[in-house]
């Protein structure tokens, strides 16, 4: 048999072996619908996102969440920004097990509430730009956990709170049958939801070990010069427009007309920044801390040096 | 002072009529999103920003023209401008990694719009068929942020441009005062992902009547 011919068929092969692991899937997990109760008034919400998948409960836990748990809020953002970082005691997971027991939830102000217990519906978020890793609220299904009557009810306007039972089928607005439910739906989950969420299993480089690794490991090594800043909307990060003063490292950023700076980047403060590539072109910091050096910062100049030798 | 105010008010009114029509409380005759909101942006200019080459220039703008000339078809038009301060609506496009960096609530989603400043100047009536009078808020929108993401490179082209094409026109509309999404699964202002590039009646007459 020919090499070619060869290749060939083991495509072929691994072809039919996915399509009967897909096949086997979608028979043995079929996805059930539960229908939601319709809500017939106003909606304070703010944020319309469009789907990927059609937009049910149980396609929002298989395919958009890396995560469902129950947890009670400690610490709401700062008063004023418009999203922000919630502190969330994990009370207990339903779908997946994080080891933290408590955690940064990222949603809009005023969704939660201090005090107060929810089913969330989460998916993890980890990149080098942000000083921690994070879990993204779904918005369109929060569930408030009644614990002493062991009800749940969705939260349908968050400007007005105004939360109503959730299931057309009142068995599945109990807590405990809901959790059942939620967890018969891992098994698809886990196929199923790396396709939309990238960050799922993602684990970010805290800081490289020496000066020579964060050289080596960076796609990109350039200075710049911070020509204008714009804190972001969540007040962690600066988008900054910049121009490249040197090259040491790559060719071009693959068309990035801003970066992303620490929150106190200053216009006309030069900073050598250590970026990697990002599998869609795209491009970020190489490790979540060292990857950006302001020049008032003491590693600015041997950093800058050695980078100038190795030119030489 | 009181001939003053009087002044004014009829200035405002005389100069002011898409805002004061789209304020004045009426009658629905149809209602399509699964919320009881809706809303209108008197200002309707647009200003855009690419992040990094996720798009080419061209089909960035090429996708917003679309999306503009769909609601065109609804009677609404928009204007672009370069000048940020003055565009209600700010459209952001680029590679995904980067876009949800910047909007980490992108994530599972194929386009987010973001009202960030608006006001609730009323309500209308809409009599449903099946479930008798309605209260619908009414908002008025002063600035809303949307993020388009490039698509991943295994879809064919023209699905990318279809769905592209969708995204804009959906994530606009949203801009422009459509609150919710349509339960209809072939309307634009459905709430899932697809090819449907071309603004259905009832995503036209659903924002038409708030303009």
């Amino acid at each position: 048999m020919t090499k070619g011919r060869k290749t060939v068929l083991i495509a072929v092969a691994v072809l039919l072996v996915s399509v009967v692991v897909y096949s086997a899937v979608t028979v043995f997990f079929p996805t059930r619908r539960l229908a939601l109760t319709k809500f017939h008034g106003p909606s304070g919400g703010a944020v319309f996102g469009l789907s990927y998948v059609e937009p049910t409960f149980e396609n929002h836990v298989i395919y958009l969440s890396s995560n469902v748990i129950v947890g009670t809020v400690l610490t709401t953002p700062l008063e004023g920004a418009s999203v922000g970082f919630y502190d969330v005691r994990v009370e207990e997971n339903i779908l997946s097990r994080m080891a933290e027991s408590t955690i940064k939830v990222y949603a809009e102000n005023k969704l939660f509430e201090v005090g107060e217990t929810y089913l969330m519906l989460l998916s993890r978020f980890a990149a080098t730009v942000y000083p921690f890793d994070f879990y993204v609220a779904d918005l369109e299904f929060t569930f408030r956990v009644d614990v002493p009557s062991g009800q749940v009810m969705r939260l349908v306007d968050p400007a007005e709170r105004v939360f109503i039972a959730p299931f057309q089928d009142p068995q599945y607005n109990s807590f405990s049958r809901l959790r059942e439910y939620i967890r018969s739906l891992a098994p698809a989950n886990q196929v199923r939801s790396s396709r939309f969420l990238r960050n799922r299993d993602a684990q970010v480089l805290e800081e490289a070990p020496s000066h020579a690794a964060l050289i080596n490991m960076a796609d990109h090594i350039l200075l710049i010069e911070v020509v204008s800043s714009e804190l972001i909307s969540n007040g962690m990060l600066t988008r900054a427009g910049f121009i490249t003063l040197e090259e040491f490292k790559g060719e071009g950023t693959h068309g990035a007309y801003s970066l992303l700076l620490p929150p106190d980047a200053l216009a006309s403060q030069r900073h050598l920044v250590f970026l990697v590539e990002a599998e869609d072109g795209g491009v970020t910091w190489a490790t979540r801390r060292g990857s950006i050096v302001a020049d008032d910062d003491p590693e600015f100049s041997p950093l800058l040096e050695k980078l100038t030798a190795s030119r030489r | 002072m009181r001939k003053t105010f009087v002044i004014l008010a009829l200035v405002l009114i005389v100069a002011s009529p898409t805002i004061v029509s789209a304020m004045a409380p009426r009658t629905l005759t149809v209602f399509h999103s699964d919320l009881n909101t809706i809303g209108f942006n008197p200002n309707r200019a647009i200003w855009t920003y690419l992040f990094d080459d996720g798009f080419t220039p061209g089909d960035f703008a090429a996708y917003v023209d679309h999306a503009r000339n769909q609601w065109v078809r609804a009677g609404i038009h928009t204007s672009r401008v370069n000048d940020r301060p003055a565009a209600s609506i700010e459209i952001f496009g680029g590679t995904r990694s980067r876009l949800e960096q910047e909007e980490p609530r992108l994530q599972g989603r194929v386009g987010v719009a973001i009202i960030v400043k608006s006001a609730n100047v009323g309500n209308h009536i809409y009599n449903c068929p099946t479930l008798g009078a309605r209260t619908i808020s009414n908002h008025r929108l002063d600035s809303v942020r949307v993020w388009v993401p490039q698509r991943g490179w295994l879809l064919l082209w023209w699905q990318r441009t279809d769905r592209n094409r969708t995204t804009f026109t959906h994530e606009l509309g949203h801009a422009l005062g459509w609150f919710g999404h349509s339960q209809n699964s072939q309307d634009v202002m459905y709430g899932a992902d697809g090819m449907r590039p071309i603004l259905t009646a009832r995503d036209i007459e659903h924002l038409r009547q708030n303009y």
